[in-house]
Formats: structure tokens, sequence, C-alpha cells
């Protein structure tokens, strides 16, 4: 059992009245939340990807946008349009559905890549652009795409260059049965998530990322994240590794992730643990390797057996 | 999957190891019958509880049909068992199907305790001990003879630790399973090497209350060895008593006279007459006139005060500090003792002559000049001595020229026809059976008084006047540095041999028995070799050969005698220091894991509050458990590694210390944890434990 700082532990018990036996996503998803980074949710549908997303929204007090991704989605149907106000003879900016503070984008894979790009704007720059007018995005701006991974058929699969701008990839996975039954309980009579209160206040999550930013990263622990990043780049199985973009995320997650444990310097442990959500969708297999059915994953967990580890404070001398 | 049933064929193996003594214990002959029995539950502890119970009740099923009633079905013994019970709380013996029946029974306990405790190190102490124990109780208290027996239960006792190691923690390590072969090999080595040792310790058990009754005498049972005045009943077997008996400070190692026999009654000694005087010197006429003597002393320690004077050679003299003192002499037997029992010393010197035959002296041919009743004393034979005896004494002198010649070749005749030394299988002769002719035709094997008392008879058969003699042979050299201190004699240097009477040299000391050297008896001077030579030109050199390589109880000259000791110091100089450094290490080896711990609980006492100091301490802990297995490199974390140390160990030690730790080294923050020393101390303690 891991330990959490007071605010983080109100949020998972809050979150978990809806998701039950998730806690793994749950956490990962607020460290990138708290990282300022966004998630990919790769999962088949009904598994309570959108569940989770709107717990979270009403768990901070914030306000949640859905927009289901298809293919003759557009670009301002995402941004918003201005639009030719008769009374003031003026036009007039009517926001998109990425105005919110978490933005769930369901099955971002079907839409053509030219809305897919509206979207990552948005997500890199935090602003987006509506006739030539820069519009601001509201702060926090935490987006959850989820991605189809059994449906290939009609889809525009995300460039790994895309890809790459999410902080973390996770999986929600079914649950087992027990805690599907439980879930079924949860659900008789009432919906668990119109009683959700908010925990925390916008201000509390901004003043808490602004607090991750403060966590110490010692000398041995950016050695631990070079050394396995680099590790990505060397391996055989793998056609692309990690890029330096790759490094800095993992950097930030963990910072966020140490602060969530109530520390306020990053371990190893924290590096090691979500080397996995922050890699795996950066990676590209070998041809050879993904005919042999190796995945990501498998070989992330290689990779962490092999890199030792730094132990020693003299590295802090660097 | 496979360690457990490894882990159980082991346990089941040594659960096993309870039937051999059971079996010599009771009337049951067949071990096999009972194996199903005792096996199947602790085969089947991890399958499921209803494979579990079928399998120790299938097995308890074969074992009954098989062991008790062939072609009778266990239930049908239902009856006869609970009668058994019956009987068993009315307070007589169980019979043999209630008896194999609380054996299933506790079979089937066991396997149940392995079942709920697997893997758990108690349980293999708890088996291992208690079927060792068992065995070392049968072997005691009974019959059941476990020395080399045992040998299996140890080995399977610490394989089946390890499978249990290996079970509650799956990590690899050379280290325990290289030990564990070691000391198998040692217990096999110690156990294949031992028997005998083991039953001198067992046996010394019954008699550690005999030690103290007398000092060898006794007719019946086991005797000691050790130095006793009544030798009417020669024979029997005898135990090696290693009690000291003095420490002497002599020239050399030296035979201890006490005292002579003259009267052979065909089962043992007696003596014909005493006549003790009050005397300081002890005069005896040992040696002829001729004979160069070497005054001598020995200064001697005695562990407890004895009633007589053992002493070397001629004309000897007590003394205590510079006073000569007084005693009882016996010419009859030349033996010294006390006036009474106040004048005994611990603590004195004596003084004797030491006598130096030369090759010419012994060489003599003189009719033996001694009184007509001294001749009858010393070649006094019973009248029931067996004729062949004296054949065989005719046979062995046959051919041979002077009297030393004949003494010779009887002394050796022991060795040439192969006789042997042996303690334990000796038996008192028949009532109508002579103890000579016995050990001669038939036992040809015995010691000392054996080989001694049929030298004399054989001597006197053949008309050399002799007589039987008794006291110690030289014992231990205690050596410090490369000087002979002194040498030890103990209850075991109890000895016999034998005089012969040569008209020229005197009394002339033979040792018969074999593997005795007679190194202490007397000195040959060679020196005078050349001249003898000379003066018998005709005496070609296979003669003078051959009684030169048969003579073992001989000594160099003083010069010589010198360099063989010098020689002999050489090969035991460097033994002392081996043995105590050996020892040192070994104990070192024994005691590391303390040591370590000491040591390092002490060179960090201080330095673990300062933040170099707790990083080296921290690094050292890593490194002292990653020889217990618990890898820190490779991709392994301070937080994983210490996670699972203290589960390991069962404490909370680790995880603050890998708190502090990693506060220090990823946090840059100063120390804070305070307890370190102790958490530092609680993992030490179980890691170096």
């Amino acid at each position: 059992m891991r330990t959490y700082t007071k605010e983080i532990k109100a949020i998972l018990d809050n979150v978990e009245k809806v998701i039950i036996g998730k806690e793994e996503v749950i956490t990962e998803a607020l460290a990138a939340l708290l990282a300022g980074g966004h998630v990919l949710l790769e999962d088949v549908p009904g598994v309570g990807k959108t569940m989770l997303v709107r717990a979270f929204s009403r768990s901070i007090g914030l306000t949640f946008k859905r927009v289901q991704f298809t293919p003759d989605l557009l670009p301002s149907d995402l941004t918003g349009v201005s639009m030719y106000n008769q009374k003031t003879s003026q036009f007039e900016y009517r926001p998109g559905p990425l105005m919110g503070n978490i933005v769930l984008a369901d099955e971002i894979n079907r839409t053509s890549p030219k809305t897919q790009s509206a979207l990552l704007e948005g997500m890199a720059e935090s602003n987006v652009t509506v006739d030539g007018e820069i519009h601001t995005l509201p702060s926090p701006f935490f987006v959850m795409a989820t991605q189809n991974p059994i449906e290939h058929e009609g889809t525009y699969p995300l460039p790994e260059a895309q890809l790459d701008r999410f902080l973390i990839k996770v999986k929600m996975g079914y649950p087992d049965f027990h805690q599907e039954m439980k879930l079924l309980t949860r659900f008789e009579r009432e919906e668990p998530i119109d009683t959700l209160e908010a925990v925390l206040t916008r201000e509390d999550l901004l003043r808490m990322k602004q607090e991750v930013k403060e966590v110490h990263v010692s000398q041995a622990v950016k050695k631990y994240v070079v050394s396995l990043v680099q590790a990505t780049r060397t391996h055989p199985l793998l056609y692309l590794g990690a890029s330096p973009r790759a490094s800095i995320a993992l950097m930030k997650v963990a910072q966020a992730w140490a602060y969530m444990e109530g520390r306020n310097y990053v371990l190893p442990d924290d590096v090691k643990h979500l080397l996995v959500p922050v890699l795996s969708h950066r990676l590209i297999l070998t041809a050879d390797a993904r005919y042999h059915g190796q995945t990501a994953e498998r070989i992330l967990e290689q990779v962490k057996k092999e890199v030792p580890v730094p132990i020693n404070q003299d590295v802090d001398a660097l | 999957m496979m360690r457990r049933w490894i882990w159980n064929a082991l346990a089941a193996a040594l659960f096993a190891c309870l039937m051999p003594p059971l079996l010599t214990l009771t009337t049951f002959d067949r071990l096999l019958p009972f194996l199903p029995m005792l096996t199947f539950p602790l085969l089947a502890s991890h399958l499921k509880r209803l494979y579990f119970l079928g399998t120790s009740l299938l097995g308890l099923i074969i074992s009954f049909y098989w062991v008790l009633t062939p072609g009778q079905m266990p239930w049908a013994l239902l009856g006869e068992i609970l009668d058994d019970v019956q009987r068993v709380l009315d307070g007589s013996l169980p019979g043999k199907p209630a008896f194999a029946f609380s054996i299933g029974l506790i079979s089937f306990l066991v396997a149940y305790l392995a079942r709920r405790t697997f893997p758990n190190r108690g349980f293999v102490y708890g088996l291992g001990f208690g079927i060792l124990g068992f065995i070392a109780y049968c072997d005691t208290w009974t019959d059941y003879s476990g020395e080399t027996f045992i040998f299996w239960p140890i080995s399977l006792s610490l394989l089946l630790l390890y499978a249990t190691e290996v079970n509650e923690r799956p990590v690899a390590s050379y280290v325990r399973p290289v030990s564990a072969l070691l000391i198998i090999g040692a217990v096999m080595l110690a156990a294949m090497k031992t028997p005998a040792l083991a039953a001198d310790w067992q046996d010394s058990w019954y008699d550690f209350t005999a030690r103290f009754q007398g000092e060898g005498e006794g007719t019946g049972g086991i005797q000691k060895v050790g130095y006793g005045n009544n030798d009417q009943q020669l024979g029997g077997p005898f135990q090696m008593d290693e009690r000291v008996v003095f420490q002497v400070a002599s020239e050399g190692s030296r035979y201890w006279r006490v005292e002579t026999k003259d009267i052979y009654t065909g089962k043992g000694w007696i003596l014909s007459q005493s006549d003790p005087e009050i005397r300081d010197e002890a005069n005896f006429p040992m040696f002829g006139e001729d004979v160069e003597k070497r005054e001598e002393q020995a200064t001697f320690e005695m562990t407890r005060e004895l009633p007589f004077v053992p002493y070397n050679g001629s004309n000897v003299q007590l003394f205590q500090g510079e006073d000569s003192q007084e005693f009882l002499i016996d010419e009859e037997n030349q033996k010294i003792s006390y006036l009474d029992e106040a004048d005994r010393q611990k603590n004195y010197r004596i003084t004797y002559d030491y006598p130096i035959y030369t090759e010419r002296i012994l060489a003599t041919d003189e009719p033996v000049k001694l009184s007509d009743g001294e001749l009858e004393r010393y070649l006094q034979l019973p009248e029931t001595l067996p004729e062949r005896v004296r054949e065989l004494a005719q046979e062995i002198v046959e051919g041979e020229e002077t009297p030393y010649d004949r003494a010779k070749a009887i002394e050796g005749y022991f060795d040439r026809e192969n006789f042997v030394y042996d303690t334990q299988d000796v038996p008192v002769p028949a009532e109508d059976q002579d103890y000579v002719d016995q050990f001669l035709f038939e036992t040809q094997s015995g010691y000392c008084d054996n080989f001694s008392t049929a030298a004399t008879v054989l001597l006197r058969s053949a008309g050399l006047p002799a007589r039987w003699v008794k006291g110690f042979t030289g014992g231990e050299s205690d050596v410090i540095g490369s000087a002979v201190t002194s040498y030890t004699v103990r209850n075991k240097n109890a000895h016999s041999w034998v005089e012969v009477y040569i008209e020229g040299p005197g009394w002339v000391a033979l040792e018969p028995t074999v593997s005795f050297d007679g190194n202490g008896l007397y000195t040959i001077d060679r020196t005078n070799e050349s001249e003898t030579e000379r003066a018998n030109p005709q005496r070609d050199t296979a003669e003078t050969e051959a009684p030169v390589r048969q003579e073992r109880p001989q000594e160099n000259p003083f010069e010589q005698e010198q360099a063989s000791a010098v020689s002999q110091n050489e090969t035991q100089l460097p033994i002392w220091p081996f043995v105590a450094g050996g020892l040192i290490l070994l104990l070192g080896f024994i005691f590391r894991r303390q040591l370590i711990r000491m040591l390092a609980l002490l060179y960090f006492r201080k330095r673990i509050d300062d933040p170099r100091g707790f990083g080296q301490m921290y690094r050292f802990l890593l490194h002292r458990l990653e020889k217990q297995g618990f890898r820190y490199k490779e991709g392994r974390t301070l937080r994983e590694l210490s996670r699972e140390v203290d589960q390991y160990y069962e404490i909370y030690a680790m995880r603050p210390l890998t708190d502090s730790y990693e506060r220090l080294v990823y946090g840059g923050e100063a120390l804070s944890a305070d307890k370190k020393r102790e958490y530092f101390e609680n993992i030490i303690r179980r890691v170096e434990g």
C-alpha cells in the first residue's frame, strides 16, 4: 500500500466511489494532471473511461467537456467558431468543447489528421487560433484522449510525433470478478457519479501544480532517468527509442508522483514505476520484434531490470 | 512446484529416519511396509485437503495391509486397535496394531503441521532435532547403534533446511548450497572415521564411576589399563585410560620400572617372597661389573601420591630438595615403596645408573652364576604348562649361539609371526587353559601382559632365567619450542615387559610386545662395534647385520641420541603453531558472523550520526546483505530491497534506514531519522546472526 498526502487521498477516495479497483490508473492520471500533461487512455469501450474523467472533474470542481471524435468532425467543431451577430454587427467567438478544464477526447484516432492536429495544438500551446485570433484555453487544461486498440478500419492512427505529446499512456483494463460484482451492487439503485462532491478547488489544484515543480530531483535520479531513456535508444528490439522530451516527461511525472506520496524529492522507485506509462507509447518496435510478439511494455520491463539504480551520493558531485 | 515436491521428499525421507531405531527396539523387522504410512502424508502435504487426506489414508491402508495382516483390511483391525487402546489405558504395553496405528497418526500430524506452516524453518529444526534426539536417545540407552546411520538424518536435515530457505526466499545464492555440501562432506567423513571414538564416549559414561575404584585391578568385565598389584588372573579386554599419572623430566624417554614378579601360575603372576628393608639407596644387583653406566637424574611430578617409586636402572636415590629419603627397599621384587603414607611425595628427583651395553658384553656365552634359589625362581614353570610351549621355545632358539641371541629370537618371535596388538578381543583363559598357551596357539592377539608373560615363559622354557617386569613406558614428550621439557605418563602407559639374565651384562630388558619399540630400556654403545669386528674377524657381515635389524629396543649412543632427539623435534616443532593457528582460523570461521557484527557495531557506533559515516554504514549493510543473497544491483531499487529484507527477517529496520539513506542521497537533505543505531543493530543482528 502506498501512502498519499491528504489531498490526493481525498481525490482518490472520491473517484473510487465510481471507479472500482483502478487505483493505478487514477493515480497515474492524477500525476499527469499535476505535471501539466495529458493522458492517452488506450482501451476498449465501456470500461469506465468517461466515468473516470467525469469523476475527476467533479472531484476537483472543474468544468468537463466531452468530444466524440468522428471522421467528419472539423477543427472548428473543437475550437469553436466566430459567428456574425446581427445586433452588434460583429463577429462573436463561440467557444467550442475544447474550452473546458478537463476534456475527454473520445476515440481520437477516428477523426481526420486535420482535426487531430487542432486538438494537439491546443494541448501543446494551451491556446487555439480561430479566424486568426488567439484564444487562450482555461487553466488548468487537461485532455484525456481515448483510443480503441481493437478496431483499425476507418481510423487514422496518431503519428509518433503526436503521440509524444501525451505525457502518459494508461490502460484501464477490465475489473476482476469481485470488483465487477461490487460495481453492479453500487450501480444497482443509483448513479454514484451524481452524488460526487468536489473535494478540491481549482485554486488548490493550481497551487499543487506549482508545488510539484519544487520537488527536488537529485543528480542520482537524473542519472537514472537518462540511463533508462538512453537504454531504449540502443535497445536492439527498438526501431525508435525515447526522445529527450520523454526524459523530461519522465522526470516531471516522477516529481508529481513523489509529491503525491508526500515527498519533496524524487526516488528511483518513482521513476521506475512510471517508466512504462510514460515511455510505452513513444517507442517503435522493429518489425522483427513485432513479428515475434514483443510489446513496448515487455521491452521496458526488461530495461528496468537491466539498468542499475544509482545508489551513491557521489554522483551529486557531478 | 518442483521446489515443493523436493521439499516434501526430503521431509518425508527425514521423517522415515525415525523407523530404523524403532525397528530394532520392536518385534517389527522390515522397514519397507512402514514407508507408505510414514511418507505419503508428507509427500502430499501441499495438495488440496481432500487429496491430502486421501493420500494419507491410502498410505495407512497400504502399510496396514502389508505389515500387520496380509489379506485383512485395516478396518477389520479396528476392534483390535480399540482393545489395544483399552489395554494401554489399563497400564500394559500396546500391541502391534495400536503401535503401528499411532506411528501412522504421528506421521499424519507431522504432515499436517508441515502443511500449515510451510515454509518454516522452525518446523525443520523441530523435525530434525526431534529425529536426531530420538536416534541419540536410542543409541545411548538401548541396544540400537546409530553411529553410521546418523549421517543420513543429519544430511537430510541440512538439505531440508536449505530447501526451506529456497522456498522462503527464491534468491539464488551459491554460498548456502556450497557450505551445505561442505558440511555434509565433513559429517560424512566424521561419520566414517569416528565410530570407535563415538563408542569410547558412550562407554565412558558407563565407566565414569569405575575410574575411581581401582587402577586396573579386578578380573571380571572390562578393566582399565593402569598400574595394579594383582596379576593373579590375567586376560580380558580393557579400556585405555587417559588420566595422567606423572610428568617426568629426564634425559630421554625411559621405561620406568616398578616391580618384578617371578612365579607364573598358568593364569598369572605371583611373588614367591618379599623382604623389604629400610634404606636410603636402592642398589639392586641389575648389571654386571663390566657394564658401563651413566648416572642420570629424573624429576617427577606426580598427579597423585603413589605408594611406590618408579625408577630406571640401578643405584637409585630419591631426593626431596637436597635431602635423600629413606624408603622400603625390597630386593626380591626390586620394588621401592614408601615407609608409610605420610612419606609419599608428589614432587621429587631421583638419580640412577642407566646401562650402556656394548655388543661385546652382550655377546658372551658364560655359564650362569646365579644361586640355586635364584635359578629355581627364575626358571620356574608350572606343572600344567602344555608341552607344546616348551617345544615352541626350543624351535625358536634353535641355531642361536649366544644366550643374548636366543633371547632376542624369542623377543622378536611375535613380530615375525604377525601377532596382533589388541586390547578388546582378549579372552580370559578357561578353567583348564593356560594363559600363555592360549595366547601363543589360539588367539595370537593381545596386549603387553600377553606378550611379556609369553616371552618370559618361552625364555624359561629355553633355559634362560627370566622375570616379568611391571612399570610404565616413556609416555608422550611435551615439547616447547625445540626442546623436550618433560614426558607425560598416563595410565594407558602402564606396561609389562621382560628381563633375561645373561652372565656378564646381568639383567637385560626385552620388549616383546609388538608395536612397542623398547626405546628407553637401555642403550647399546656401537662405537666399539669396529673393535668387536676386529676381535671376531671370523664373524661374517650377514651375521652382524641380522641382529641389528632385529634389535628394536636399542638406543643410539649419547651423541647420536641427541641428534635423534633433534630430528624428532624437528617434526614436532611446527605442529604446535599450526594446530593453534588452525584452531584460531576455525574459530574465526565459525564465529565469523558474530565477529563481523561486533566489529561493525563498534566501527559505526559513533560514525552513524555523520552523513558520510551513515552512507558508509548503509553501503556496508548492502554488501553484507548481498552475501545473504539480497542483490541490490541490476535495476533493483533500495526501497524494493529493503522491503524484501524486512519481510524476510521479519523486522522493521531496513526500511527506516533506507528512508534515511534515500533522504540523504536523493533528497539532498540532512540526516533526520533518530534510532538509526537501534535499527542498524537490529538488522545486523539478524543478517549476521
